[in-house]
């Protein structure tokens, strides 16, 4: 019954890339899920560097608040995010969430990017996928 | 035709915090590490395991006795 719903789930994402109508994951910290942070960072990473390797790829990754650390110099997630880069994935920054860490200086992948362009791709995708 | 030769090898820990701690050691001894998923085809269960270059196979496994991180299986992988 999973399985069955799992390859409805995939079906319809790839329906909605092949409309046209982008996925977009978005990012609001540096971890994944709530309960552990050490734990959450070590599954983020996970989940990076499998996006990287699943279809259909995302194709805009947004990353904002605690986020944005992972593409900065140092990040241990750099790689995974240059791997996804190199496969078409758009990665937009928040500008002013770079700009809060002081971070701006330090982007290693990706583009600084503002809350209208992460709206309007927000807006504008098939589905979006909040972690 | 002979099978590829292995690029990395893939130390299997008991949990993430094993990875971390075992991350960490391999810093500190100066050999380059990544945390990954464990590949789908070693096991079906969510897990994270340390992949270092092959080259680096035995001192990464020195490092982490060392370090007292539990390893519970080692695999030489090709990978990208």
């Amino acid at each position: 019954m999973e399985q069955a719903d799992a390859k409805e789930e995939t079906m319809e994402q790839a329906d909605a890339t092949r409309a046209g109508r982008p996925i977009v994951v978005a990012l609001s910290s540096d971890t994944m899920g709530r309960g552990d942070d050490d734990l959450g960072r070590v599954l983020l990473r996970n989940f990076l560097h499998t996006l990287g390797e699943v279809d259909p790829a995302p194709d805009t990754l947004i990353c904002f608040n605690s986020a944005v650390k992972l593409a900065v110099e140092g990040s241990p997630a750099l790689e995974d995010l240059r791997r996804l880069e190199a496969r078409g994935v758009r990665i937009l920054l928040c500008g002013t969430c770079l700009g809060h860490f002081e971070l701006k200086d330090r982007v290693a992948a990706g583009e600084i990017s503002n809350m209208y362009a992460i709206a309007e791709t927000m807006l504008g995708a098939a589905r979006v996928i909040n972690l | 035709m002979s099978a590829a030769s292995p690029t990395h090898t893939l130390f299997l820990v008991p949990s993430a915090n094993h990875a971390v701690q075992g991350e960490r050691a391999l810093l500190r001894a100066g050999l380059g590490c990544r945390l990954i998923p464990v590949p789908r085809d070693l096991s079906s269960q969510c897990g994270v395991c340390l992949r270092v270059r092959f080259a680096d196979r035995g001192r990464t496994e020195e490092a982490l006795t060392a370090a007292g991180t539990v390893v519970e299986a080692i695999h030489d992988v090709l990978m990208d």
